[in-house]
């Protein structure tokens, strides 16, 4: 005897009834996709983003740089032959794209009659991938070059604006080297830059690295960042680096971006919070489902028992039908998420800028077959729960009492 | 001349009392039963409503368990423990419902399956179901499912259902009642050409004349009590119905 036929015809006894329930499971199924398709976009642009804006996949580092205060800029910065040895293990490494050397440093920045201080940055644009700064948005003027003649910098659009500087003006870079003494520069502005952030445009100058060496006075730099191709490789060029470097500090994206977990953990709570109720929400109606039918086929349930049906045949047979009734109902969500995701994902919608964010924000969804399966999974689990729990007292149910009804 | 070996009755009741102590007032449903039913006997258990015919049915279709007394089913005794009786109720006790009973999405000749469900040679199964449907009828209307076939036919499915696994004994309660005159007659017909052709044993349990009249054995109850069997009449057995 085929159960699961029988059980499939019996989802159909009650077709208004079935689709509703179906349509409940579906909507929710909808929502849990859609919402988990939102989040998994959000990881994916925040680690991204975090490795094109500067942070790349693997930073090396001298030892001590991330954790200790240095009494000069650069105290503990990557020594020239530190510099070497790294780019040449870098080179041992199958998959990277590129690689750029970066300084941090501050100072004062003057057009004349007004000084603000600056975080600085220096860069080496040659060597940085196309698109991993795309976080720069140049608003005039264009990004800073290696190799020009004189100094350039670019500055943040709310410093240029509190300075009444412009793409062409010339400004004083004031900075401490690092032996302890100061030393200044004039610089061209080459043009005016917007990080998304407003705090951050209030204080950026990015300027070429060798620049930034000459102004500091000294050979080295504050990491070697390196870009792989693909950011699943990145723990395993992570455990090459730090064999091949035991004296350096080598760190993954997601060790300096501590933001990153942060912001996992807060939607995963979220999420599960989210994912609670949906499947209370869902158990409770599958119940119901499943309790009415239940109730309607006692005599059913009786006459079967009266053939020699085992009790347990008897409940796989609701147990296989809320199974299906969940992943038919899940399927169909899923299905109308995925597509609906696959859509606004081609539309290119952007949202508007979040609190302290210039630059609006592209609306992404992920559409993942782990989420997608994981999804259907819950909902056929959550069936089973429910006949499970629906069906409990079937073994111990007196046959008679089901024909009396 | 080899000594002659007799046979054990299909289903005896020796003593059977079933008791109710739901309620305050304790109702003792059937007293001290004995009954005996052997190969190829049909048996009518007739008595006003309320008398227990449907308890005694119940328990020699071992549905309910005595609070006392003993049953006996092709010569062994039969305990109470659930699993055994649920391989009896499979195997060798066939059953026939006033309202047909049958599973609504399930064609005719499913239904019939289902009497047979743990015959795991689908083929096999298929066969067997397909030569009883043909036995009682019905096999032009083996896809049709229950919705689809009038109550004579649904009894005639149920008949086959109760059938398709050779049982010791059917138990059937009230197998007319919701019939016609024309499908009681060929129900009441039926059974007892089966019983004639195949020996399978009956218990009845039946207010209808148009059934019990052509019943060998008739048996009465009143208050629980099986009453004195008159004599057995084989001729009835003979008579055609229609």
């Amino acid at each position: 005897m085929n159960w699961s036929i029988f059980a499939w015809r019996n989802l159909w006894r009650s077709t208004q009834r079935t689709l509703l329930t179906m349509s409940t499971i579906g909507v929710t199924a909808f929502a849990a996709s859609m919402a988990l398709g939102y989040v998994l976009a959000t990881f994916d642009a925040v680690r991204e983003g975090s490795i094109q804006s500067g942070v790349g996949h693997l930073q090396i580092l001298h030892s001590g740089y991330l954790d200790k205060i240095g009494d000069r800029p650069l105290q503990y910065g990557l020594t020239a032959q530190e510099q070497t040895a790294a780019e040449q293990a870098v080179e041992g490494l199958r998959n990277v794209a590129t690689t750029a050397r970066q300084i941090d440093f501050d100072g004062l920045i003057s057009n004349g009659d007004l000084s603000y201080g600056f975080v600085g940055e220096g860069v080496e644009p040659g060597r940085e991938p196309p698109g991993y700064f795309d976080y720069h948005a140049v608003l005039s003027g264009r990004y800073v070059k290696a190799g020009a003649a004189g100094t350039e910098v670019v500055v943040g659009a709310e410093l240029a604006r509190k300075l009444g500087i412009h793409v062409g003006s010339v400004v004083s870079l004031m900075v401490s080297t690092t032996h302890g003494g100061i030393n200044a520069t004039d610089a061209q502005v080459v043009g005016i830059i917007s990080t998304g952030t407003k705090d951050l445009d209030d204080r950026i100058v990015n300027i070429p690295f060798t620049a930034a060496q000459s102004l500091l006075r000294t050979d080295k730099a504050s990491r070697l960042t390196v870009f792989l191709d693909r950011t699943v490789d990145t723990a395993a060029a992570a455990q090459i680096l730090r064999h091949e470097l035991p004296g350096q500090d080598v760190r993954t994206w997601d060790q300096i971006v501590t933001l990153y977990h942060q912001i996992v953990s807060l939607y995963r709570n979220q999420f599960s919070v989210f994912g609670a109720i949906l499947s209370l929400t869902i158990l409770l109606s599958m119940s119901n489902w499943i309790l009415m039918s239940v109730m309607e086929r006692r005599q059913e349930i009786s006459t079967l028992r009266a053939l020699g049906v085992p009790a347990s045949v008897v409940r796989f047979v609701f147990v296989n039908e809320t199974a299906l009734l969940g992943l038919l109902g899940g399927v169909a969500g899923i299905v109308c998420a995925v597509l609906l995701m696959t859509a606004l994902n081609h539309a290119q919608f952007h949202l508007p800028p979040p609190p302290g964010r210039v630059k609006p924000v592209l609306l992404e969804f992920a559409v993942s077959p782990a989420a997608v399966l994981g999804v259907a999974s819950a909902f056929v689990i959550l069936g089973i729960v429910a006949a499970l729990t629906a069906t409990a007292g079937l073994l111990k149910r007196d046959i008679l009492k089901g024909f009396a009804s | 001349m080899s000594p002659s070996v007799s046979r054990p009755p299909m289903l005896e009741l020796r003593q059977v009392t079933r008791v109710y102590e739901r309620t305050a007032e304790r109702l003792v449903a059937v007293k001290h039963a004995d009954l005996i039913i052997d190969q190829g006997d049909i048996v009518a258990l007739v008595g006003p409503s309320g008398s227990g015919k449907s308890t005694l049915l119940n328990l020699a279709g071992f549905l309910d368990t005595p609070s006392s007394g003993s049953r006996w089913l092709e010569g062994k005794e039969i305990g109470t423990g659930p699993l055994a009786l649920e391989a009896i109720r499979r195997d060798r006790v066939g059953f026939v419902f006033q309202n047909f009973n049958l599973m609504s999405v399930l064609s005719a000749l499913e239904n019939v399956e289902l009497g047979i469900f743990n015959l795991h040679d689908k083929k096999r199964r298929r066969e067997k179901a397909r030569a009883m449907l043909d036995a009682v009828g019905l096999a032009a209307r083996e896809r049709h499912r229950p919705g689809q076939l009038s109550g004579g036919e649904q009894q005639r499915v149920a008949l086959a259902r109760a059938l398709v696994k050779e049982p010791a004994v059917v138990i059937a309660d009230e197998p007319t009642a919701n019939l016609d005159t024309a499908n009681a007659l060929a129900v009441a017909e039926l059974i007892l050409s089966i019983n004639r052709t195949q020996r399978t044993a009956f218990l009845i349990a039946s207010h209808d004349e148009r059934l019990c009249a052509h019943l060998p054995r008739r048996i009465e109850m009143l208050d629980g009590v099986l009453q004195p069997e008159p004599g057995v009449n084989r001729e009835l057995v003979h008579i055609r119905v229609a």
